[in-house]
């Protein structure tokens, strides 16, 4: 790996054509590109390197809409070539169709969410929602925490989602500007690693004309249960792969990515903060702090969405008498005014597992607002204090 | 953790400074992070960047509230507020060239300054508006922070940015200048978080973007122009504000329409009904459908809309006389009038109006029409005596000896005579002296066969009259062809839809009288060369001729005045009066106005030279300066300059004429006017804002991004230049070319 400073977006793109170029030996690589901000310096950073003749088998699609950039990604991966790309926000919305039909299609495709705030009314910066709108459909779901993050787990996204156990689209999330647009040290892989560590992608129902067929035509509603049926149950393949994902990476590279769920000072903590993507650097932050303070506050980062890592989740709140979940999101008039998407699924976590801890929902950062140090010790004083919980709790306003 | 925070202006290289700086660190090995903090994406508009640095991993992902140095890209954002959270003894580094002595409103911190645009300039980094001083300010950064230049120098290399970038903060390294921490009571600026509340979205205001105060940043910035020039305006000879006066009726102010008119002149009522209307030749609606029908809006405006006489602020005691009340002599003693002065007019016929009265058919111009044009200049106070002729020496030299100032306006009231051989004086008559007749009400009996030569409007009138007192038949003979014509357009077509005929290319030779007929004797010509008028010469075809009877023969091939009353030191020349552009002639008491100067031969071209002769009158007797009426051409919006596409197409609203059938038999008025203002809702306002009162959002409201633009009356816009930033898509999208730019000095650098 070579140590380079550079943002995330300059990060992804060039980690997708590494990657893309180590299919060269099989068919290739190829995406669908479309600008939007804050994505746009990702698909940039594609062609640069394409110009460059780093992608030595492969093919850009400069398209006029995101729903064409997937449309493309589609026909590329279902050729069996390597495919990715990357979208934001309302792009995404408007790939949507394809978004969908690329995870019922069953193909490998990757691609970088810069997660921004549905508009309107026009807002650039910072929330989940874009990417959380297709949690039910098929793609496995990576929010990082930094830019090294996003490098490591694209190039196991591709290992993960390419694998016949799986077969299944992968989005890799970072935060609008406060990754996108920041610079910070990060190992970028050589191309001779990234051909080592990714396996050359072997798509089992890829199109042949020397053998033709048709994939999405007509279904009859059993045909169509039973494919879902098969993607329910394989899509849970996808925890075993990503520990083979993270010991491959151990070997070839030294570093072992973390836990789709990690804990931090969660052993014997009363007071657990859970939290996704760069938020929770600054809880990890607040908790180490406060740890000095002798408050017993530990963390709980949710990494993967989906598949949701509720058995490690379970295991790292283990006792906390209270948990305090942070989204950076929202799904209006859930029950109970509980709106915060992470929360949700950590109550149905705990409360499957017969678990009966204090779990109070917080609302932050939603349009891009800033999560700061003291935002998370509110929150830390708040919950401390609380003897039931409530409906979710907007911070910031 | 040393925190930086960077104050620049969007387009700066504020984001990319902070990534260098991160670079310089990282080069060393420490940890960084360096980011932008994002507000709208624009030109101009206030950015923050920060960089961090520490030895161990940063893991704070919120931005940076209590730096520990500031670097300030542009002065113009200092503020108290820029102190906000920065650490005691914290460094502020200024791109100024003044010393840091000079920024010593911040006591307990240290200030640094480079004068990093120049320096950037110097290596032609960015444009002079925007240059981009980022590797410049990385140069004095180093050397505040005690670093060895060479790890700048590596920095710029490792980001590939050109060599020029590394002369620059070289010279920025050596030339920084730091200061020490400025005596006084440290000023402390406590972080404030906005806590203001926000309006709900369904009743608060949806979707308004902040104003952002990017006005300082611009170079260029739109205004409403205020000396474009509608084409019709341009072309008017009695030189009215048409587009002012159409902007009045499409609100249906016919009062307010009218008195702009009467601005520039006293007869809109007439000229409305005989003007040729150049005016419409050039209107710009034609490139969408059809010309605005100028002519019938000012006939509406003058028929419909009230003026109170004149009563001008100061009477003037000088004494002036006119000689003629046709249009000229009008608009003199009007525009006199208008100055305080009380002119008074003579005339030798029985009625004032000159030409307009014995000349222009009633079935054109009305007798009421005129002589309420002409009662309004007589209730504002000019006096006109009639049966009083000025036609001798002596009685020429009683008025220069009894007034201040004469002005000769006495038009060209002779026929001229072909002289044609065989001609008998008993049926062959001056068009001049035949419409005469007629406007008098003397009895005219033309007979069955009526030949009128000329092909000018005192021929078509005379045609038009004679088919009027019954003639069965009326044939005009023309040397050239139609084109040549000098006549209004619309009066020969009518002259043709009414019966008349019209022989081209023939001239007459001479009469014959055969068998007590009395017959014209016609030759066959053909055009050549363009002449000195630009119309094409006719040339005699030799041995073609033709014979054409006639009862009555009118002569109408041009007019002369008679000067033999004038004094001798009074210039003539070709049988005209010797003037400039104002009337003034070699003698320094007597002004000349009108056909007896310049032969224009339309009551418009009157009006407008008696207005100028009334500026040339009251410059003699006030010294009030001439004014100046030279327009500058470049400055006609022309429909390139226009987006007409936002436009609908409309039809023109024409005037309806009388039936022919019933129009012929007497002299009642063929042309009847419209009464609706839809036909001013077509008019573009070339060139002039109107807010795009007549079609629909001012689209330079509509299209300004940064919502700075607002209406201040139904017709009028104003330009918030706080937030314009410059951008210049008001002028681009403007439908009627009403925006123009200029550039902005920039003052001084600010503190």
């Amino acid at each position: 790996m070579i140590s380079e400073l550079c943002t995330a977006n300059y990060a992804g793109g060039y980690t997708f054509a590494i990657c893309g170029n180590a299919n060269r030996k099989a068919r290739g690589c190829g995406t669908g590109i479309y600008p939007i901000t804050p994505q746009t310096e990702i698909v940039e950073t594609v062609v640069q390197l394409f110009d460059k003749g780093k992608i030595e088998k492969g093919r850009i699609f400069h398209v006029e809409s995101e729903h064409s950039a997937m449309g493309a990604c589609i026909g590329i991966s279902v050729e069996g070539a390597r495919s990715f790309t990357a979208t934001s926000s309302n792009g995404a919305l408007y790939m949507a169709e394809n978004i969908v039909s690329a995870s019922l299609f069953r193909l490998p495709i990757v691609m970088q969410i810069v997660n921004r705030t549905l508009g309107p009314e026009w807002n650039i910066w910072s929330e989940q929602g874009d990417s959380l709108m297709f949690r039910d459909w098929g793609w496995i779901q990576i929010y990082c925490e930094n830019n090294q993050e996003l490098v490591d787990h694209i190039i196991m996204a591709f290992y993960i989602s390419e694998n016949h156990k799986v077969l299944l689209p992968s989005m890799v999330c970072v935060d609008a500007f406060i990754l996108s647009h920041t610079m910070m040290p990060v190992m970028l892989p050589t191309q001779e690693e990234a051909d080592e560590y990714l396996p050359l992608l072997d798509l089992p129902h890829r199109l042949k004309h020397e053998k033709p067929f048709t994939i999405g035509g007509l279904a009859l509603p059993r045909v169509t249960a039973s494919h879902r049926y098969d993607m329910e149950k394989e899509i849970y393949n996808v925890f075993d792969v990503y520990k083979e994902a993270q010991d491959r990476f151990e070997e070839l590279f030294g570093r072992r990515p973390e836990d789709p769920a990690i804990g931090h000072y969660h052993e014997d903590a009363e007071i657990i903060l859970i939290s996704s993507s760069t938020v929770s650097s600054t809880v990890r932050n607040v908790v180490d702090s406060l740890r000095k303070k002798g408050i017993k506050v530990g963390m709980v980062k949710i990494k993967m969405f989906r598949p949701f890592p509720t058995e490690q989740l379970i295991k790292l709140v283990g006792n906390a008498e209270k948990i305090a979940v942070l989204d950076r999101n929202f799904a209006l008039g859930a029950p109970n005014k509980i709106g915060g998407i992470f929360v949700q699924e950590v109550f149905n976590s705990l409360w499957f597992a017969g678990s009966r801890n204090l779990v109070q929902s917080y609302i932050v950062g939603i349009g891009g607002m800033d999560v700061t140090p003291n935002v998370i010790e509110d929150i830390v004083d708040d919950i401390s204090k609380r003897k039931r919980p409530e409906s979710s709790i907007w911070k910031g306003l | 953790m040393i925190k930086f925070r960077i104050h620049g202006r969007g387009g700066q290289g504020g984001v990319t400074l902070a990534k260098i700086l991160g670079f310089m660190y990282w080069i060393e090995g420490k940890w960084v992070q360096a980011f932008g903090d994002y507000s709208a994406e624009r030109t101009g508009a206030p950015i923050l960047a920060f960089t961090l640095v520490d030895d161990v991993e940063i893991t704070n992902r919120s931005k940076i509230y209590y730096p520990d140095h500031l670097i300030i890209l542009d002065p113009t954002l200092i503020s108290d507020n820029i102190l906000s959270g920065l650490q005691p003894g914290g460094y502020l580094i200024i791109d100024s060239p003044y010393p840091p002595e000079h920024f010593n409103r911040f006591p307990g911190y240290r200030v640094a300054t480079i004068n990093a645009k120049k320096t950037a300039l110097k290596y032609k980094l960015g444009t002079k508006t925007t240059p981009i001083t980022n590797t410049t300010i990385a140069g004095a950064m180093a050397k505040v922070f005690g670093k060895d230049f060479s790890i700048v120098e590596k920095t710029i290399k490792a980001i590939n940015f050109p060599e020029q970038n590394i002369s620059a903060a070289r010279d920025a390294f050596s030339e920084v200048k730091i200061g020490d921490i400025v005596p006084g009571k440290l000023k402390v600026i406590d972080v404030v978080m906005p806590s203001e509340p926000i309006p709900p979205l369904i009743t608060g205001n949806i979707g308004t973007e902040p104003l952002l105060n990017t006005g300082d940043w611009k170079s260029e910035e739109p205004f409403y122009s205020e000396d474009h020039i509608p084409p019709c305006n341009f072309n008017c000879p009695a030189g009215n504000n048409i587009r002012g006066f159409i902007e009045e009726m499409t609100k249906g102010n016919y009062d307010g329409a009218l008195e702009i008119l009467r601005e520039t002149t006293p007869l809109p009522g007439s000229t409305a009904r005989v003007c040729p209307h150049p005016c419409e030749d050039f209107c710009n609606r034609k490139d969408i459908d059809e010309k605005i029908n100028i002519h019938a809006l000012e006939r509406l405006a003058a028929d419909k809309g009230k003026v109170k006489p004149l009563k001008p602020r100061i009477e003037r005691k000088e004494k002036v006389a006119i000689i003629g009340s046709g249009p000229a002599g009008l608009s003199a003693a009007y525009q006199l009038r208008r100055f305080g002065y009380r002119p008074t007019i003579y005339e030798s016929q029985p009625e004032p109006g000159g030409m307009m009265r014995t000349g222009i058919p009633a079935y054109r111009l009305p007798d009421d029409v005129l002589n309420a044009e002409i009662q309004y200049i007589i209730d504002s106070g000019v006096e006109i005596k009639c049966n009083a002729p000025i036609d001798s020496k002596s009685s020429f030299e009683r008025l220069l000896s009894e007034y201040d100032a004469v002005i000769i306006a006495v038009g060209l009231s002779f026929g001229s005579d072909l002289k044609l051989k065989g001609a008998t004086t008993d049926n062959v008559i001056q068009g001049v002296d035949f419409l005469w007749k007629v406007n008098f009400g003397e009895k005219v009996s033309p007979g069955l066969h009526v030949i009128v030569i000329g092909g000018g409007n005192t021929a078509i009138d005379a045609s038009r009259t004679a088919l009027r007192l019954g003639a069965p038949e009326v044939t005009i003979v023309y040397r050239r062809s139609r084109e040549e014509m000098p006549a209004i357009r619309e009066e020969i077509e009518a002259a043709l839809k009414e019966g008349v005929k019209l022989r081209f290319l023939y001239s007459p030779v001479h009469v014959l009288h055969r068998e007590g007929k009395s017959i014209l004797q016609v030759q066959k010509m053909k055009l050549g060369e363009p002449g000195e008028d630009g119309r094409r010469k006719p040339i005699p075809v030799p041995d073609e001729y033709d014979e054409i009877e006639y009862t009555t023969l009118i002569l109408a091939t041009g007019q002369y005045a008679d000067l033999s009353f004038l004094a001798k030191d009074i210039a003539i020349e070709n049988g005209f009066i010797k003037t400039d552009a104002f009337g003034i002639t070699s003698h320094d008491k007597v002004f000349a106005v009108g056909d007896v100067v310049s032969n224009d031969g339309t009551v418009t071209h009157a009006v407008g030279f008696g207005r100028r002769v009334a500026d040339a009158v009251h410059h003699y007797i006030s010294g009030a300066p001439l004014p100046d009426y030279a327009q500058d051409k470049s400055k006609i919006t022309t429909a390139q300059q226009m987006n007409l596409y936002y436009f609908a197409p409309s039809k023109r609203n024409e005037i309806p004429e009388a039936p022919v059938e019933k129009r012929t038999k007497n002299f009642e008025e063929v042309n009847l006017g419209i009464d609706t203002i839809e036909e001013a809702l077509r008019c573009l306002s070339c060139g002039v804002c109107n807010a795009c009162a007549t079609d629909g959002i001012s689209k330079c409201v509509l299209f300004c991004p940064e919502r700075t633009i607002h209406k201040i009356t139904s017709t009028k816009l104003e330009i918030n230049y706080e937030g314009c930033k410059g951008c210049l898509i008001c002028m681009e999208v403007c439908p009627r070319n009403a925006i123009d730019k200029r550039t902005i000095k920039k003052e001084a650098m600010a503190q």
